[in-house]
């Protein structure tokens, strides 16, 4: 038992662990705990917006019980996302396992301690995105006594389907990853597929709610049916419902059990089966003569769509961007209708597309864990002749290319379909360009002064950082900061806020890029 | 070729360098000899332009590696004892990477990416993923990265680990060769029978301090390098 803890724990910091600690045992056991005091925070901050929304659109229906159904729902798809690539780098694809196969420790062990590990990340994530429905319901509705031990059964339950899930798609991901060349490509594939069945089913429970097409209260039906697991969570907090809690023990605990049983049985035999390699095939010459500033972006493009954890990761921003501008083109009397909402609550049409499309930019910062991924390759880039600046370009310019195209279209899309100023007409692009370039600089920066060169995995470099959150949670909220502030400045400035938010992110902008031409670049050359 | 003056490296308080002094004349093939942490992999990182140093010169075909350290990556190629490489490239896409950055034309790299991956046996593997190779084929992949743009001075730390017998004897040809043409070669290795056998010069460093460096056959005189080596590290030089 005692050696299953110290295996726990060893696989929780493997996961956990977020900077470069020097083999300081203080600090690197100060880290793991921000490290999990950060994803407490990040489960909070979605399980409290996603909540209080939910509990109001919920109730203005007359259920706002439901907002059990969705964040239970969306606990164990949005867990599935963030353990999916921690399942497949510390179970599949792991580096330390054949040394911890090498040790006089069973298989099953080994296993058990990796998989407890992927749990618990699951878990206290489940826990902090959940805890904020329950403080959302009691604002419309009081929940008894007993609701509240069955919260925490709850709470253990729920992961249970997000470990299973996120085992059977690692493992169809290392079967691939080992047997194709494409495999990152199909991860990425399957990772989009889901956030856009996310997306979808988001979008259109909102329109049918708002349409009154929908019963929220009435039980499962079609593809509903299989989100029946979230219906017993509603059952067990509001009506203390013991056959409900014992069919999701049973949906949870059997999947998971014959899934560890089976991976406890023959885990050397599938991680040697991962082992097999492809067929060859001779060297057919050059693509092509580059300039080296080309050949490190072409480098930064592959690495990004060949590390699935990385793709994922920040891919969901532009996304959102360009979804929910092409809604809006094939459903122009929607923009119709969020214009008439916000002329009534004085609020320009322009300012609240820009706020969302930096917002959204904020989600796809792919400078924060650039610097990491390079981790024990960074020798490459440092011996080659090329300049510091030309290794930042690179990593900046892959950002740009990954928001510009969905910003075109957002830009174009609102040109179009709302009535805008000339200033806002021409800002709508400029604004979020000129956004995008700060949130690169601050992610790059942050890396730069935070790396994370002996992670043990891409996705312990890409998720597990204090860069990352620096740059993609610190710059989204720092955004939105900074949206209130404008916001609070216009009773005084009228529309020169657009000029006041202009200033504010070139002076940015030039600031940042200056330092990291001087102290960045010197701090760079000093990591090794 | 390579000059290297005065030279000072710390990590914090401890001193991994102190006041090294090493040339190396073009045309020369010099072994980089010392027991574990004596600073070989150190020096050869700030030769290379990887790692940052506080005092001393290091200047490479008469450039000052801080006044102009692009020109001076550009005359040489490094391998490290343990070269990672991106392990989401294919080999053919990772020599071509190398081939964009020296800015190599297509008649170049096609010839020589072809000629040294042949002579490493590698050719039938090149459109595989790096993290498909085994250590030995990465550090095969690495060497032909070094060699494609045919620098004048290269650094290697502990080239020969991880090779096969037939491997390991072509790149001692390649070696000789890149000497043969004008440029110069540091490699470190704790193989001193190999050291002894093909290297023109020795450097031998111990506790961060130049020990010795000369004309091999001049330092050996027919004994061993082993016992040489031996003697000079019991020994209260330092």
């Amino acid at each position: 038992m005692k050696m299953m803890l110290r295996l726990f724990v060893i696989q929780l910091k493997q996961l956990l662990s977020y900077n470069t600690s020097m083999g300081k045992k203080k600090r690197q056991s100060r880290s793991i705990w921000l490290m999990l005091a950060l994803i407490a925070g990040l489960g909070l901050y979605i399980g409290g917006i996603y909540s209080m929304q939910m509990a109001l659109a919920f109730s203005a229906v007359g259920a706002p019980d439901m907002v059990f159904v969705f964040m239970s729902g969306l606990a164990v798809i949005l867990s599935l996302f963030f353990i999916v690539m921690g399942a497949n780098g510390i179970i599949f694809q792991a580096k330390d396992t054949t040394f911890l196969l090498s040790l006089p420790l069973s298989e099953r062990k080994v296993m058990l301690a990796k998989l407890s590990a992927i749990y618990g990340e699951a878990l206290l994530l489940t826990l902090f995105m959940l805890a904020p429905s329950m403080y959302a319901y009691t604002r419309y509705q009081s929940l008894p006594v007993a609701a509240y031990p069955l919260f925490l059964a709850i709470v253990l339950l729920l992961p249970m389907i997000a470990t299973v899930l996120a085992l059977i798609v690692s493992y169809i991901f290392g079967l691939f990853q080992a047997r194709t060349k494409v495999s990152p490509m199909i991860m990425n594939i399957i990772m989009l597929a889901g956030l856009g069945g996310v997306m979808y089913f988001s979008i259109t429970m909102q329109s049918k709610l708002i349409e009154g097409s929908i019963v929220p209260w009435a039980l499962p039906t079609g593809w509903l049916k299989l989100a029946q697991p979230f219906y017993w969570v509603r059952n067990i907090l509001v009506d203390t419902d013991m056959r409900s809690l014992l069919m999701l023990a049973l949906v949870s605990i059997l999947p998971l059990a014959a899934v560890t049983w089976l991976l406890a049985r023959r885990f050397v035999d599938i991680i040697s089966g991962m082992a097999v390699r492809r067929k060859s095939s001779d060297y057919r010459g050059p693509s092509g003569r580059r300039s080296p500033l080309v050949a490190l972006v072409r480098k930064e493009i592959k690495q990004y769509i060949n590390t699935p954890a990385y793709f994922v990761n920040t891919i969901f921003g532009p996304l959102m961007v360009l979804g929910g501008s092409l809604y809006l083109l094939f459903k122009p009397e929607m923009a119709g209708q969020i214009e008439g909402v916000l002329t009534m609550i004085g609020l320009p049409a322009g300012l609240l597309v820009i706020a969302a499309v930096i917002s959204m930019f904020g989600m796809s910062n792919t400078t924060a864990p650039s610097i990491s991924l390079e981790g024990s390759k960074l020798w490459i880039l440092k011996s080659l002749p090329v300049s510091t600046m030309n290794v930042f370009h690179a990593k900046i310019i892959l950002n740009f290319l990954l928001f510009l195209p969905p910003l075109l279209v957002a830009g174009i899309v609102s040109n179009i379909l709302f009535d805008l100023t000339l200033l806002e007409r021409i800002l709508i692009f400029v604004l979020p360009l000129l956004a995008g370039l700060v949130s690169s600089l601050i992610g790059l920066i942050a890396n730069i002064h935070f790396p994370k060169l002996d992670a043990p995995s891409d996705t312990a470099a890409v998720k597990n950082s204090a860069s990352v959150m620096i740059g993609s949670l610190g710059v989204m909220l720092g955004t939105i900061a900074l949206m209130l502030l404008l916001f609070w400045l216009r009773k005084y400035l009228g529309d020169h806020i657009l000029y006041a938010a202009l200033a504010f992110y070139a002076l940015a902008a030039l600031f940042l890029y200056r330092y990291l031409a001087t102290a960045g670049v010197k701090k760079f050359r000093s990591i090794i | 070729m390579l000059q290297i003056e005065n030279y000072t490296k710390r990590y914090g308080d401890f001193l991994a360098v102190d006041r090294l002094d090493m040339h190396v004349r073009p045309g020369t093939l010099m072994g980089f000899i010392g027991h574990n942490g004596a600073g070989k992999t150190t020096t050869l990182r700030s030769v290379a332009g990887i790692l940052d140093f506080e005092d001393g010169t290091i200047r490479i075909d008469g450039t000052d590696i801080k006044q102009d350290p692009i020109r001076v990556k550009s005359l040489t190629a490094f391998i490290p004892d343990n070269p990672e490489l991106y392990e989401f490239l294919t080999g053919a896409e990772y020599l071509d990477f190398i081939s964009d950055v020296f800015e190599l034309d297509d008649h170049d790299r096609q010839e020589r990416i072809t000629k040294y991956a042949n002579s490493f046996e590698l050719q039938g593997n090149l459109s595989d993923r790096v993290s498909s190779y085994s250590h030995g084929m990465k550090q095969k992949l690495a060497l032909i990265g070094a060699l494609i743009h045919e620098p004048k001075l290269l650094l290697l730390d502990e080239p020969f680990v991880g090779l096969d017998p037939i491997a390991a004897r072509t790149l001692r040809g390649y070696l000789r060769e890149v000497c043969d043409k004008g440029g110069a070669v540091v490699f470190s290795t704790h193989v001193l029978e190999v050291a002894q056998k093909i290297c023109d010069e020795i450097a031998i460093i111990k506790n961060g301090r130049l020990v010795v460096q000369g004309e091999t056959q001049e330092l050996t005189q027919n004994a061993s390098l082993e016992d040489i080596f031996v003697e000079l590290s019991e020994s209260e030089v330092l």
